[in-house]
């Protein structure tokens, strides 16, 4: 008993480490709807901050620990805001995962880089390196005193480090609590969370209150950084490592809920130490000894709990996986040999370079060279699976590494010989080895079924979970089945040595070599010679290459890109999604296992260490950078992993010249620096930098095209004004101008190149309500949208009280007093009643207004307004209003789907706030509600206001047109 | 716009840079001569292995103090020593081989000197067929499996199934407490060993416990309990230490075998043991360094050579330092640089045998049948028999929190035959 005590409580207290980051990470995504894979980074960068404040210059560790929680992470995170939370939130899924993981790679090396290169090499300063440090085996401390006080609770030991890391996740977590639920700005992070584009609406400025956040996370994760420092030692894989740790405890929070994610990670801590100490007695021996299993034992954990939560989530993300529109192919124009020639141009010259083609000394590639071009090539094949999978497929998978060690082990296997049948032809079974094709084959069958198997295991979860899922299973295979000897021969690995690929009495081999390469050749394939390396990667590249391009154009790509767009759409067309994700996930896992054999070959031996999952995570970096979506991206990709550090030699060296260039250029911390930011890049440019080519000359097509539009528009209208004989400032088609409040003038606006509102004027004074009819699609929502500001009018300008607030945020409109109710209720409903009536009143006197209107709400103060029926929802999102009218109140279907009582309540408000002297602007279906509430009606039709006129003039004749779409009288 | 532009523009320019493989890259030092890397007048190598630790701290150093001392004396054979540059393979057996070829391929050098790295492998191979000799720190499979590799305390690594292993850990414990007049030594004494749990962890393990039960050691605890570093660290250590600490019947064994990765020991394993109140004997075999005393306080230091703190006793030692000063003057002086200095040194001594008309064939011929060793420093190491197994020599160090002290002299014992074991339990 006591030694079970012992080890919960020392597990509880370890645990908050995970309970900072979990929390942090749950806090970020839900109020940016990013996943920050580079929390662990950002801490290492504050704990870097604090380490050269406190060790490299000597200050204190209490001014030291201030200026880097509170000064350094702040800046830190602002800076990261705008470079690539902000634009991040808008761009697709994969390029939202994709992006934080270029900070995993990029952030240590550039805070090292720039303090240990940078520093030295062009401001003379000779910082302290951490690594170096490190290296030493010397002690980088936290905070607090040099000597480490020690306390005993009992028999266990604790050092004030780890009661510091206690007391600061408890108190991260208090601080995280009250600002949440005690603050506006908290109240405010709530609100985005639940409704964002509601929030807007509601008046708050959602990019800034994502700032907040953002900052907040920061702050905790800079001082987590700084807390574990004594135990991490700033290693700065630690500090990214103990964000896959904690995906435990974000899995169980199910990614929302930030007080579970904080109990998960003391769980966590606990679970670690319950299994050191008891698994040996409770599980079976063969389970026990399985090298490596144990400390895996919870990422099994991680991977059970994003099942389960992602059955839960399924419903919600339905949704939103529809938006996924394919990038504009800017070379869309061009004929099809144009766009393959520079593709045909780069290779020709690539395979010159290579193969020594051309007699002069600088057109041919050396040995080296030639070696790093064959290993480019090798790679490339590998980042075409990651095309596949991540380009066609839209899926981040993140295990594609483990793909390539399947691949590589198998062919190493079936090269030892004796394996094969022997009435395979070139089996090998006598005195020579098989044959490589054979290799290659077993390697892509095997790597195929590992891939089908995994993408059962994944294949339902939507698109974070199934990245996660994926790169919980890549470790947790690396960690267990790779490390089991007679699976990955530890440190060795398997051995591919001098392979054939001779096909005897088939001479087609020998003719090929003979055929590409000049000079006299030995008739064979010789893989210790890398020129032979290069031909046999051209080859593979472009069959694949070619295979992918088939694979596009076929029913099957077809069934694939349909999946992708939108699952439930493809689901109706008789696709089975699940089906296809296998296929591609297989697919892609083949091609990666052949690039492994490759792999292997070239660099004669492939271990698990070849290809493990942070690697995996580079080149995933490197890929997108490029472009996922084209082979042309994979072999760009390929060839700048495999040779980017002699790129940057020769181009720091050779062209620009000078030791400051080839001194900041040469250093290993650079490349990661680059291929970290090109992930960042994603953020802007969400299908890598090919898509960029042609780019510039389709951005002024297109802007062109839309001044001729708008142009065009425009001239429409006023022709139409001469015809029409009026001035064109004083038309306004339904209500006055004079003294009004709201003025919609001239409208024109659509969606993309749909244009929906063709001239819409109207105009509500004080006090007035303008009611809006028309059928289904008339643009009577968008009328809304419009004065509300979620929808930018082409052309036309919106005024509110007499200013021009066309290009205002909703937000700012709704805090000049413009109130928008949309369709589905203007309610938050994660959150109570009262909290949804804070967003709006402020004042406690404004507060007891609404509780007296509506003493219903009153009984429901702490409900969550989700649980609240139709009615008694509709009185919330009108409840404000009628505690301080707005100048401006739009309601966009306000009885839609109540009950006839509860309808009648909200016309009764409604009539309410025309007489505290709103203007009101009225959409509405039931037309016998809308007269006995308007003044003035409008009809509209196909984007434009046909009618318009007092009440008393709308007849049963007009009516019946507008809603059964007759052209109007 | 522009900077989007300039983006591509860079990017299409690397890609075609490649391409047309303009120039620099492609003059370098490749010397199209008879001999790679020995010229009349000089011979070239380069260093090989993870920048942090090896070459940041010392590797080069060493190599370079040895290097000066002879060229000072006229060279090997009239040749004056050359080192060009160190290839960092970022701890990666795939960048390991990158830059094993880029220094034999461009640089053009006549051997590799020193390699300190684990993930000598496939370079290894690549070093064999290319006929490169390599002098070093055999802490990898390389320096056992081929044979033109030659490390000074011979082959440490050897693949499963271990048979031989060298005493030298269990024995100099024994000594440690013979010096601590305790006649009995080890014999009857209670062990402990813990590893990480991973393939290495275990395999280092099964010679631990065999070594220590060679010198008459108890085992009560043998278990690869301790989780790796990776991917996440080890952020508890109370368990294991709880384990260990009543490992012998509910009290702790006279020594522990901390068989375990750098990663831990700095995290602080030896300082959880303290806290606990261990006052036996803790050892590893990895964490010495002068600026590690406080993180290793109260534990014993397997080293494989003499340190300085051996110089008032061992004249070489003394010799190393001065060397060292010469071409560093004030620089630390780590593991590394001890070990770059003793491969240099190694290498110096195959140059010479090799005649006066050396090439990398004849160097290694000469280093496969030597005998390398520094009285009380390091060795003797005796090749062929090193291809297969270590040097069964070396010293323990001890720290007590602020400064290192050699505990047992630096002294060689024999191998043992490892006798139950035919492959290693799973």
């Amino acid at each position: 008993m006591e030694r079970f005590l012992n080890l919960t409580v020392s597990g509880l207290v370890t645990g908050a480490i995970y309970s900072i980051m979990a929390s942090g990470l749950v806090l970020t995504y839900q109020t940016s709807g990013i996943f920050n894979f580079g929390h662990g980074a950002v801490a290492f960068a504050v704990a870097y901050f604090y380490f050269q404040l406190h060790s490299g210059e000597g200050i204190h560790w209490v001014p030291s620990l201030i200026l880097s929680v509170l000064v350094f992470a702040p800046l830190l995170g602002l800076l990261l805001d705008r470079v690539l939370m902000r634009r991040l939130s808008a761009a697709p899924v994969y390029a939202r995962i994709v992006g934080t993981i270029g900070l995993v790679v990029a952030l240590p090396a550039l805070i090292q880089w720039l303090a240990e290169v940078f520093a030295d090499v062009v401001l003379g300063l000779e910082l302290q390196s951490a690594r170096g440090l490190r290296a030493t085996g010397a002690e980088i401390p936290g905070i607090g005193p040099e000597k480490r006080e020690v306390f005993h609770i009992g028999d266990i030991v604790l050092d004030h480090h780890k009661l510091a890391i206690f007391i600061a996740a408890a108190l991260s977590a208090l601080i995280l609590w009250a600002v949440l639920r005690k603050t506006r700005i908290g109240l405010a992070m709530r609100v985005v969370v639940d409704r964002r584009e509601l929030a807007g609406l509601r008046g708050i400025n959602e990019a800034r209150t994502s700032q907040a956040a953002w900052v907040l996370t920061m702050m905790l994760a800079g001082l987590a950084g700084v807390l574990v420092t004594p135990i991490f030692q700033l290693a700065d894989y630690q500090y990214t490592g103990i964000v896959y740790a904690s995906l435990f405890a974000v899995a169980l929070s199910g990614l929302r809920s930030i007080p579970i994610a904080f109990a998960g990670g003391l769980v966590l801590g606990v679970m670690q130490n319950l299994i050191a100490g008891y698994s040996d007695e409770i599980l079976p021996d063969f389970v026990a000894k399985l090298s490596g299993l144990k400390p895996s034992l919870p990422l099994l954990g991680t991977l059970l709990l994003l099942f389960v939560q992602a059955g839960r989530v399924k419903a919600r993300e339905a949704g939103s996986v529809a938006d996924e529109r394919p990038p504009t192919d800017y070379r869309a124009g061009l004929p099809a040999w144009r766009r393959r020639l520079p593709w045909i141009v780069f290779t020709l010259l690539l395979a010159a370079f290579s193969f020594q083609w051309f007699d002069a000394g600088w057109a041919q590639a050396d040995t080296y060279e030639t070696g790093l071009i064959a290993k480019g090539l090798v790679v490339g094949v590998i980042f075409l699976s990651f095309v596949v999978v991540t380009g066609v497929g839209g899926m981040v998978s993140l295990a594609q590494g483990t793909f390539v060690v399947v691949g590589g082990f198998s062919a190493g296997y079936v090269l030892e010989g004796k394996v094969l049948p022997d009435w395979l032809p070139f089996a090998g079974n006598g005195d020579e080895s098989p044959n490589f094709l054979w290799a290659l084959i077993v390697a892509a069958l095997v790597a195929a079924a590992i891939g089908a198997v995994i993408s059962v295991l994944v294949r339902r979860l939507g698109a974070l979970y199934l990245a996660l899922g994926t790169l919980v299973l890549a470790f947790f295979t690396h960690y267990t089945f790779f490390d089991y000897e007679p699976i990955g021969r530890s440190s060795l690995g398997w051995f591919i040595r001098q392979p054939t690929l001779d096909l005897d009495g088939v001479p087609l081999v020998g003719s090929a070599v003979d055929w590409v390469l000049p000079g006299p050749q030995s008739g064979g394939l010789e893989f210790r010679l890398t020129q032979h390396q290069v031909l046999l990667g051209f080859v593979f590249f472009g069959l694949f290459a070619l295979m992918i391009h088939c694979l596009f154009r076929s029913p099957t790509g077809r069934a694939m890109l349909a999946v992708r767009s939108s699952e439930v759409a493809a689901r109706t067309a008789g696709i089975s999604p699940a089906k296809q994700k296998m296929t591609l996930f297989a697919l892609s896992a083949a091609i990666a296992g052949v690039g492994g054999a490759l792999f292997g070959m070239i660099n004669i031996t492939i271990t698990r260490g070849s290809a493990d999952p942070r690697l995996a995570l580079v080149w995933l970096t490197i890929a997108v950078t490029f472009g996922i979506r084209r082979p042309g991206g994979a072999l760009l990709g390929g060839l700048a992993f495999a040779c980017s550090q002699q790129i940057f030699a020769w181009l720091g060296g050779d062209v620009i010249g000078g030791d400051t260039v080839t001194a900041l250029t040469t250093s290993d911390l650079f490349t990661p620096i680059l291929f970290g930011l090109g992930a960042i890049n994603l953020a802007k440019n969400p299908d890598g930098l090919l898509a960029l080519v042609g780019h510039e000359r389709a951005q002024k097509r297109l802007e062109r095209e839309r001044k001729a539009r708008i142009a065009a528009a425009e001239a429409d209208l006023e022709g139409k004004h001469e015809e029409e004989g009026e001035p064109s400032t004083a038309r306004i088609d339904a209500g006055t101008r004079e003294g009004a409040t709201l003025v919609l003038d001239r409208i024109v606006a659509g969606y993309g190149e749909v244009e929906v509102l063709h001239d819409v004027s109207l105009a509500v004074q004080p006090g007035e309500i303008v009611a809006l009819l028309g059928a289904n699609g008339a643009g009577k929502s968008t009328v809304c949208a419009v004065a509300a500001g979620a929808l930018t009018p082409t052309s036309g300008q919106v005024l509110l009280a007499g200013e021009d607030v066309t290009d205002h945020a909703p937000h700012q409109r709704a805090r000049e007093g413009l109130l928008l109710v949309p369709e589905a209720r203007g309610i938050f409903p994660g959150l109570t009643v009262e909290e949804n009536l804070q967003v709006l009143l402020r004042a406690d006197e404004e507060m007891r207004k609404a509780y007296e209107r509506f003493p219903i709400l009153d009984e429901r103060r702490h409900q969550l307004a989700g649980l609240l029926s139709g009615g008694e929802q509709q009185m919330l999102s009108l409840a404000p209003a009628l505690a301080q009218p707005p100048k401006v109140f739009i309601a966009d279907e306000p009885t839609l789907g109540l009950a006839p009582l509860a309808a009648e309540v909200v016309v009764e408000a409604i009539r309410e706030l025309k007489e505290l002297g709103s203007a009101v602007l009225l959409v509405e279906e039931k037309a016998r509600e809308v007269m006995q509430l308007a003044d003035t009606v409008a009809f509209m039709e196909l984007g434009r206001i046909v009618w318009s006129g007092p009440r008393d003039e709308a007849d049963a004749e007009r009516l019946a047109a507008a809603y059964l779409g007759a052209p109007s009288a | 716009m522009k900077r989007r532009k300039l983006v591509t523009v860079i990017a299409v320019t690397a890609a075609m840079g490649l391409a047309l493989g303009v120039g620099g890259v492609a003059n370098a030092r490749v010397k199209s001569q008879e001999v790679r890397g020995i010229t009349d007048d000089e011979v070239l190598v380069g260093g090989l292995g993870p920048s942090y630790p090896f070459r940041e701290f010392g590797g080069e150093t060493g190599v370079l103090a040895r290097f000066e001392v002879e060229n000072q004396n006229g060279g090997v054979n009239g040749r004056e020593l050359t080192y060009v540059g160190w290839g960092d393979d970022q701890n990666s057996a795939d960048t390991n081989l990158a830059e094993a070829r880029r220094l034999v391929e461009q640089e053009g050098v006549a051997a590799l000197v020193p390699v300190l790295s684990p993930n000598y492998l496939s370079a290894a191979e690549y070093a064999e067929q290319q006929h490169v000799p390599a002098f070093g720190w055999g802490i990898s499979r390389g320096f056992c499996e081929t044979t033109y590799a030659f490390g000074f305390s011979g082959c440490l690594t050897p693949p499963p199934p271990v048979k031989v292993a060298s005493n030298t850990w269990g024995s100099l414990i024994d000594e440690a407490f013979k010096s601590e007049g305790d006649a009995d030594g080890a014999d009857g004494k209670t062990a402990a060993v813990i590893s990480e749990d991973n393939d290495s962890g275990r395999a280092g393990k099964v010679v631990v416990v065999a070594t220590a039960e060679a010198v008459g050691m108890e085992i009560v605890y043998d278990e690869s309990s301790l989780p790796p570093p990776d991917p996440a660290p080890v952020t508890d250590f109370s368990p294991y230490v709880t384990e260990l600490m009543t490992a012998n019947d509910g009290e702790p064994p006279d020594v522990i075998f901390l068989v375990i990765s750098q990663d831990n020991l700095q995290g602080g394993f030896q300082v959880a043991l303290n806290d606990a109140g261990f006052d036996g004997i803790a050892t590893n075999a990895v964490l010495y360094s002068p600026l590690a005393t406080g993180l290793v306080t109260g534990g014993s230091v397997l080293t494989q050579f003499a340190t300085p703190e051996a110089a008032a006793d061992v004249p070489a030692v003394q010799e190393f330092l001065d060397a060292v000063e010469a071409v560093a003057p004030g620089e630390v002086i780590n593991q590394p640089t001890i070990a770059g200095y003793v491969a240099a040194d190694m290498f110096i001594q195959a140059l010479e045998a090799a005649g006066k008309n050396p090439t990398p064939e004849k160097i290694q011929k000469a280093a496969a049948k030597m005998t390398y060793g520094i009285d009380g420093f390091v060795g003797p190491t005796k090749y062929p028999k090193g291809f297969k197994a270590g040097t069964p020599c070396g010293q323990l160090v001890a720290s007590d929190g602020t400064e290192w002290t050699v505990q047992v002299p630096f002294q060689c014992f024999s191998n043992i035959k490892i006798p139950s074991l035919k492959k290693i339990k799973y």
